[in-house]
């Protein structure tokens, strides 16, 4: 079992280097575009909010918070979604090694999770080099440890959530199409060019609670400014769990999926 | 000794509709999921069955040659037995490790070199430290691309492209092979060293082959298996099986081509007579044609010799031995002995004016030779074979 597992690990990691090596050669600015649209984000957010803003001071009272939180936001959530439609396409990508080598679904599926933790931790270095950029302090060490906490989550998530569509992908292009559509729609549901809202009675605060994004990014805001909000904690909590078992119950299933589906993905 | 391989009963079957295919597959999905029966055994609406019944054992150092045309169910018996696809029924059980050369190049990235990418497989087949540089130097060796192994694989020809495929595949020492339709990569040379790279191969596992190639057949199998329809219809020695080969492609009628046929009537004899078509003639066999031409023209006559269902392969033609015919009489041509590896042919002759105008083609003659079987040549004209001594110069 930890023979397969150490394996599976190795064979992950080979394809996730080899994938991280072609996207920087076939991108000439290679990561840089994990910086650049988010800071897009950013600038667009503040020059908006500044122009809607009755006064200057009222622009600039919350105002670097506000900046963190848009741009770690959009950043975050790329990245989440971006490890979402991966790990859906999983199988449709590597059909011809899964039908061509003796190698099994959990290399692919460890593959997207490397790659998404590289991801996530670029992510997070840029979180951190916009801090003091921007005038804010880093955060202390429960702060700290909350932020990896939600990046964590936000990370299995995605792959419980891509691992759980992937088979579905694989049968029907509308997975993929409906993922796309749903970029916008869960931004705007998302603790991100607005504050995460505690009250109960509100319904966009059960709408976070349910979203397995919301409440991570909203944890992330509070560890970032070294406040704990249980409001967002339990169920951030909730879907860290739920996600591992998703996860690991995916990937057993796969083993028995994957026949199904290359029989149906033709050459 | 137990069998490396032990196919035990399989049936598969495939839906003629991908919509149904697709819900079939969303349905098993969730049948999975949840832990139902998953597959009926019975064949649903669209469906039907690819492979019916497949049964056989293999040891080490025997090679099954799986036989059939197009559509038998050859390709699926193999992915079930490599655990690519699921049978529907039956049980494969295997002793050892498996390895397949089913589709070669797969997970080759262009943008990679092919040093990079054959690294890329052998830590994929578990290859560390030592034995993946051994890999990547055999590997190297065998495919023979030179320079050409340091550069990204989207400048390959397709040839190198094959034999990086080949060599990446066949580097490998496992108790099982299978082998999809693999042996026609490359040039002539490279086919040789692929040839030469099976054979070793053989020797240590037992082997299951797939092949158009009565040629392959005939040397390195031990035993076959005919698959028609996804049934097997015969399970025995090769030789038999490249009869039954040969006999169903004999089954696949051509549409007939001729032009103006009623201008020729014509047959073949032998020593021993009239040769009737769709008659036996065993190698090696005198044969003539004799044949009553009715034109108005003065002609020349091209007989020619075709495999069944395929191209032409020898001619007869009178312009070379200024041979004419003139209008009102019949010919005869000694063919000479026709040596021709054992399977099923015809004949056609044709006319021609002396302007090269065709004034007809006949229907065609079928016919079939028998004899041993020892490679899928053509044309097998025997030697007179004698010893000498070595000459010591």
């Amino acid at each position: 079992m930890i023979a397969r597992l150490t394996a599976a690990l190795a064979s992950g990691w080979t394809l996730a280097s080899r994938n991280i090596r072609i996207q920087m050669h076939n991108n000439a600015l290679g990561y840089a575009w994990t910086l650049i649209i988010p800071m897009l984000y950013a600038v667009c957010y503040i020059f908006i909010k500044q122009e809607l803003a009755s006064s200057a001071d009222q622009a600039k009272a919350t105002g670097g918070w506000d900046v963190i939180r848009a741009f770690g936001g959009i950043t975050l959530f790329q990245c989440w979604i971006q490890i979402v439609q991966e790990m859906s396409d999983m199988i449709r990508r590597n059909k011809g090694m899964l039908r061509g080598l003796n190698v099994g679904p959990a290399p692919f599926v460890i593959t997207v999770m490397l790659e998404g933790l590289v991801a996530f931790m670029i992510r997070a270095l840029l979180i951190a080099i916009a801090l003091p950029i921007i005038g804010l302090p880093w955060p202390d060490f429960p702060g700290i440890g909350l932020f990896f906490l939600s990046l964590a989550v936000l990370h299995l998530s995605a792959s419980g959530i891509g691992l759980v569509l992937a088979p579905w992908s694989a049968l029907y292009g509308d997975v993929r199409k409906g993922l796309q559509s749903i970029n916008l729609p869960l931004i705007l549901i998302s603790p991100i060019f607005y504050p995460a809202i505690d009250n109960t009675a509100s319904l966009i605060y059960w709408v976070n609670v349910i979203s397995p994004i919301a409440s991570p990014l909203a944890a992330l805001n509070a560890g970032l400014q070294d406040m704990i909000k249980l409001h967002y904690l339990v169920p951030m909590l909730m879907w860290g769990g739920l996600s591992i078992l998703l996860v690991a119950w995916s990937v057993v299933q796969l083993r028995r999926q994957i026949p199904i589906l290359l029989e149906r993905l033709g050459n | 000794m137990k069998p490396l391989i032990e196919v035990e009963g399989l049936w598969k079957k495939y839906s003629r509709d991908l919509n149904a295919s697709v819900r079939f597959a969303a349905k098993e999905l969730i049948q999975s999921a949840i832990g139902a029966k998953e597959k009926p055994e019975a064949l649903r609406d669209t469906e039907f069955w690819a492979l019916r019944d497949a049964s056989f054992k293999l040891h080490r150092g025997e090679v099954l040659a799986v036989l059939g045309h197009n559509g038998a169910g050859k390709s699926t018996l193999l992915k079930c037995i490599a655990g690519k696809l699921r049978a529907d029924r039956g049980r494969v059980t295997r002793r050892g490790d498996i390895g397949h050369l089913l589709e070669m190049s797969a997970g080759f990235t262009p943008q990679m070199t092919g040093r990079e990418n054959v690294s890329v497989r052998g830590r994929l087949m578990g290859k560390r430290g030592k034995a993946l540089d051994n890999y990547i130097t055999q590997v190297a060796e065998f495919a023979d691309i030179s320079e050409f192994f340091d550069s990204p694989v989207q400048f390959y020809s397709s040839g190198m492209k094959s034999r990086l495929g080949f060599a990446a595949s066949s580097v490998i020492e496992p108790d099982i092979l299978i082998l999809d339709e693999v042996l026609a990569v490359g040039d002539l040379g490279f086919r040789m060293k692929c040839y030469s790279r099976i054979d070793e191969l053989r020797q240590k596992c037992a082997v299951i082959l797939v092949t158009h190639s009565m040629n392959h057949v005939s040397r390195m199998a031990n035993s076959s298996i005919f698959l028609h329809k996804g049934q097997v219809i015969f399970q025995g020695s090769p030789q038999k099986g490249i009869d039954l080969y040969h006999e169903q492609l004999k089954g696949k009628k051509d549409k007939p081509i001729h032009f103006k046929p009623e201008r020729i009537r014509f047959k073949l004899e032998s020593n021993a007579g009239v040769i009737e078509a769709d008659s036996v003639i065993p190698f090696g066999s005198e044969v003539s044609v004799c044949g009553d031409v009715f034109v108005d023209a003065p002609i020349t006559v091209s007989v020619i010799l075709h495999e069944h269902g395929g191209a032409a392969i020898a001619e007869w033609n009178s312009k070379r031995t200024g041979f004419q015919l003139d209008p009102g009489l019949g010919f005869k041509a000694r063919l000479g002995p026709l040596n021709l590896c054992p399977g099923y042919y015809h004949l056609a002759i044709i006319g021609f004016s002396y302007s090269g105008e065709q004034l007809f083609l006949s229907d065609p003659y079928p016919f079939k030779v028998t004899g041993d079987y020892f490679n899928n040549i053509r044309l097998q004209p025997t030697a007179a074979w004698t010893i000498r001594n070595i000459d010591p110069s």
